[in-house]
């Protein structure tokens, strides 16, 4: 027995090991080599699997998302999803030139493959003390292949956002254009900003139809070079839902490259120039006088008789000899009947009809290029008068586009819009006249191309009625003789008149081909005329083959 | 010196208990080990065939103003004019079916 200090006592053993003698020892030191080879083994494994990792050769993708989903702005299409504007990826061509071996092979390898880049600056560039710079901005994948290819160190690309436009001058001010930062600055990139870059949508259906819009575009082009106007602007309005089909001003730009051609050609004029249109108004005159009830339309006025009011003499541009009733009136566009309905119908009545028919306001449609027109302060019974004729007030085209086709739509009025008309969505009216007097003013206006000023923009078998207008220009004390802005609104077709086309010159010239004569019926109609017969099959407007043509007022014509 | 050891079969059903436990310990873990990085290679598939959507409609888009741009319809004309002998289509050439009738008259068929 062997005895402790502390009182214990135990056998003694013959072995050395303290194992033998105390079990618990024993059992903790298994324990401890069990638990050590366990912990070797997880070891084992992890290393074990290291190994297979590493030696595998499969590449680690960073984790994250491209940096393109948070710079998201959607599409912008016309009516029938043709691409009016997308974004694409670009890249930017940048160097280090800390990390470059040797700057001068650098300069002539990489002009070689950009040829357009200016040496001088490149050299400028690639010698530069600071860290990071960029040399070039919206290359094509193609392009950047060609540079990445040449391997040269230092030299890195990043990836941008471009604003594309691939239909170019085709929809531009209705399109607009962005800055680099891809936020709009004009068109419908600004008006719909919000919408375009909240992700909510994948593109933006505007109400614009690019089959019609071309042929507008095109007979605008056209007649712009064959009468040497300063600009001219067409309107293609759908009146029976506000849509605006088509809207063209010429000149106008790529908003590929804005800024890079005439500065002229980002401005609207279908909704930004305000003219004096002249006798355009004179069909929303009838229709006041029409619906005051002040007239009828058999009544004949002294049109034949010199004609003052105050201390003007009211002047007709087609004098006639013998007293005319409404349809003549407009038929001939006679200033002086149409003064002397205004004067009946009265200012307050007129300025009312003229107010409810937006004719007082900018046009309201979504895009901020919008201008509000100009009027008279004073309102005397000599602005009475030559407000009815379309003098002394100043308007958009696209706002009187507006009030015509309000008068020929059964006399409801309906805000222009440039977004896509959906048919669930209720659309908001506002009754300015009544149905029959509509329905006379279409009559007349009718009457207006098969007997009046409006021939040249008849296209047999369609039904185009409407009206010319051949104004002056304001200059200081009067108006000049010389420099004109012609108009005229058409629509069709005259059994249900759905669309409206108007169609404006600015300072359009005479020459061989219209005899000497610059007035609307020379420019602005065959123009109109030439637009109908072109769009109506795209609108599946059906044309009448008729050996008689539908006029109003019991008179049927031969060809 | 107090007892410390329990000579008994509780003590050998004790020690199995622990050895079995230790064992369901280490087959957990080696199990959660296997789960995690099969989750980790499902998430980073998950996160390349996603880069691969993205750059597909990437090309999508580019495919597309490609088409816009090559159906430009001045180029078209422009095409037309070489290589087709179409010309456009003026008011007469429209018809409506009903006036098919009226227009065209009919006539005897010729049957061979």
């Amino acid at each position: 027995m062997i005895k402790l200090n502390n009182g214990a006592s135990f056998e003694k053993n013959s072995t050395m090991f303290l194992e033998d003698d105390f079990k618990p020892i024993a059992e903790a030191r298994v324990r401890i080599k069990f638990g050590v080879a366990l912990f070797v083994f997880v070891l084992l494994l992890v290393i074990i699997r290291l190994g297979f990792v590493s030696l595998s050769g499969k590449t680690q993708a960073p984790n994250f998302r491209s940096s393109s989903v948070e710079n998201f702005r959607a599409d912008i299409h016309d009516r029938n999803s043709q691409v009016l504007a997308t974004t694409l990826k670009t890249y930017s061509l940048y160097v280090e030139p800390k990390k470059i071996w040797n700057s001068s092979e650098t300069i002539q390898k990489i002009s070689s493959v950009r040829p357009l880049l200016d040496v001088n600056v490149l050299s400028k560039r690639i010698n530069s003390p600071k860290s990071f710079v960029r040399i070039e901005r919206g290359l094509n994948p193609k392009e950047r292949q060609a540079i990445f290819s040449l391997g040269l160190p230092g030299v890195t690309f990043r990836e941008e956002l471009k604003r594309v436009y691939p239909r170019r001058n085709l929809a531009s001010h209705i399109v607009g254009h962005t800055d680099p930062d891809l936020i709009g600055t004009a068109g419908s990139e600004r008006a719909f900003n919000k919408e375009l870059s909240s992700g909510e949508f994948e593109a933006i259906n505007l109400s614009v139809d690019l089959r019609v819009q071309y042929a507008v575009y095109d007979e605008l082009r056209n007649g712009m070079l064959k009468h040497r106007s300063l600009s001219n602007a067409g309107i293609v309005l759908n009146i029976k839902t506000g849509e605006i089909l088509s809207m063209v001003s010429l000149p106008n730009y790529d908003p590929n490259n804005p800024g890079v051609s005439d500065p002229r050609g980002e401005f609207n004029n279908a909704t930004m120039s305000t003219y004096d249109l002249g006798s355009v108004f004179k069909p929303l005159t009838m229709a006041m006088a029409l619906e005051d009830e002040v007239s009828s339309l058999t009544e004949t006025y002294p049109v034949h008789k010199p004609f003052r009011v105050r201390n003007k003499f009211i002047r007709d541009d087609h004098p006639s000899e013998i007293p005319l009733a409404m349809p003549e009136i407009l038929a001939e566009s006679s200033n002086r009947g149409t003064a002397m309905l205004a004067l009946r119908v009265g200012g307050d009545q007129q300025k009312k009809y003229l107010q409810e028919l937006g004719l007082f306001d900018r046009a309201p449609i979504e895009l901020f290029e919008s201008t509000n027109p100009q009027l008279q302060s004073k309102w005397i019974d000599l602005t009475t008068v030559t407000v009815s004729y379309g003098h002394g007030i100043s308007v958009t085209p696209l706002a009187l586009a507006s009030a015509i086709g309000a008068t020929l739509n059964d006399g409801l009025y309906i805000s222009p819009t440039i977004l896509k008309y959906s048919p669930n969505s209720k659309l908001e009216t506002r009754r300015v006249f009544s149905s029959e007097t509509s329905k006379s003013v279409k009559d007349m206006m009718r009457y207006v191309v098969t007997h009046g000023t409006g021939k040249n923009a008849n296209v047999p078998g369609y039904g185009v009625l409407g009206k010319t207008g051949t104004a002056e220009k304001p200059t200081k004390g009067g108006y000049d003789q010389d420099r004109l802005v012609t108009s005229f609104v058409g629509a069709f077709p005259y059994d249900d008149p759905t669309y409206l086309v108007m169609v404006t010159y600015d300072e359009p010239q005479s020459g061989p081909e219209t005899y000497g004569f610059k007035g609307a019926g020379w420019n602005a109609a065959p123009t109109t005329g030439a637009i109908i017969e072109r769009i109506a099959p795209m609108l599946g407007v059906p044309r009448e083959v008729s050996p008689l043509v539908k006029s109003p007022f019991g008179l049927e014509l031969s060809p | 010196m107090s007892e410390v050891y329990i000579p008994n079969n509780i003590h050998i059903a004790r020690r199995m208990t622990g050895i079995f436990m230790l064992i369901i310990g280490v087959v957990l873990i080696i199990a959660l080990y296997y789960v995690k990085t099969r989750s980790q290679t499902a998430n980073q598939e998950v996160l390349r065939l996603e880069r691969l959507v993205l750059k597909e409609e990437s090309a999508i888009k580019v495919l597309q103003a490609e088409i816009a741009f090559l159906e430009n319809p001045d180029r078209l004309r422009g095409l037309s004019d070489i290589y087709l002998s179409l010309q456009p289509i003026s008011a007469e050439n429209m018809i409506s079916i009903d006036d098919i009738l009226n227009e065209f008259t009919l006539r005897e068929a010729k049957i061979d």
